[in-house]
């Protein structure tokens, strides 16, 4: 049977400081990680892949992946000292790697699951460069936007790395 | 009918030595390939009319666009003006192609760089050997 539908409130999203190149989760030596505060509506992603339909004689035979997309991610959040001012781009990355990286990791929370630690599915950003960081005054919280794009995704799973 | 080969599945190996196929890449990150193989024949008509052909030459004609790598292999390799060998692979899990190149001759190496991009490297070769596997 189906799990529950989720809902933002019952989601964490975490980073962590990358080593190296690649599309594997390597983390620096005593990398910084932590969570990401205040985190608003809107975090969203998209992963893509160019297919190519080969044709046999004008009818669709089979398909084929030419290329997959860098993953595009968006994070709304408010302005804080946990947020992290430093980051992201001032996040370092050990030898191996001349653009500073951090992986991310979304969870989800879904005690009914049961399986796989059973408390949460969890997708994993690997390869995270920051794109962009929009800070925007606001009465109601000052914003704080993040821009990622990450070599790869893998989720969901049923056990994360950072929480 | 098998399926068709793609970009992502297809390797390019350039190495020197004997011709056994390598398998330790000096190309990556390449961007576009291109190989064209070519025959030159001598057509003719005998006292009786019969048309021969006759083999007047082969070569193959490498080119290959790639990223630039941190590996100065290809550049050294074009420096010694050495033979080289080629593995021209397209694969996937249902089937496999390609071309082996043997003793050819790096006739060009160019750098490439400008804003906003990374630097790359075109390479050509030409070759008067070959098998297809």
């Amino acid at each position: 049977m189906s799990a529950e539908v989720r809902i933002m409130a019952e989601g964490t999203l975490r980073g962590v400081q990358g080593s190296g190149s690649g599309r594997t989760w390597g983390t620096a030596s005593a990398p910084a990680s932590g969570l990401y505060g205040y985190v608003q509506n809107g975090m969203n992603l998209t992963s893509a892949q160019t297919i190519t339909t080969i044709m046999e004689r004008g009818r669709p035979d089979h398909h084929k992946v030419s290329e997959v997309s860098p993953i595009k991610v968006t994070v709304s959040q408010l302005l804080s000292y946990q947020t992290g001012v430093n980051t992201p781009f001032n996040v370092l990355t050990a030898s191996g790697a001349t653009v500073p990286m951090q992986h991310l990791e979304w969870r989800v929370s879904a005690p009914e699951v049961g399986a796989g630690g059973g408390t949460g599915m969890y997708y994993q950003f690997l390869g995270v460069a920051t794109e962009s960081i929009k800070v925007t005054e606001d009465t109601k919280g000052n914003k704080y936007d993040f821009s990622f794009v990450c070599l790869a995704m893998v989720g969901p799973t049923g056990s994360g790395y950072l929480s | 009918m098998a399926e068709s080969f793609v970009w992502p599945e297809g390797t390019l190996f350039i190495y020197t030595g004997n011709a056994t196929p390598s398998t330790s890449a000096v190309v990556a990150y390449a961007q576009n390939t291109r190989l064209p193989l070519n025959y030159g024949w001598d057509n003719r008509a005998a006292a009786d009319g019969t048309y021969y052909d006759h083999r007047t030459g082969q070569r193959a004609e490498l080119s290959c666009g790639a990223v630039m790598t941190v590996d100065s292999t290809l550049a050294k390799m074009f420096a010694s003006a050495t033979a080289i060998h080629a593995k021209f692979i397209n694969a996937n899990v249902i089937g496999s192609a390609g071309f082996w190149l043997y003793s050819g001759r790096i006739d060009n190496l160019q750098y490439q760089g400008n804003e906003k991009n990374p630097f790359t490297y075109t390479l050509n070769a030409h070759f008067n050997q070959w098998s297809a596997f």
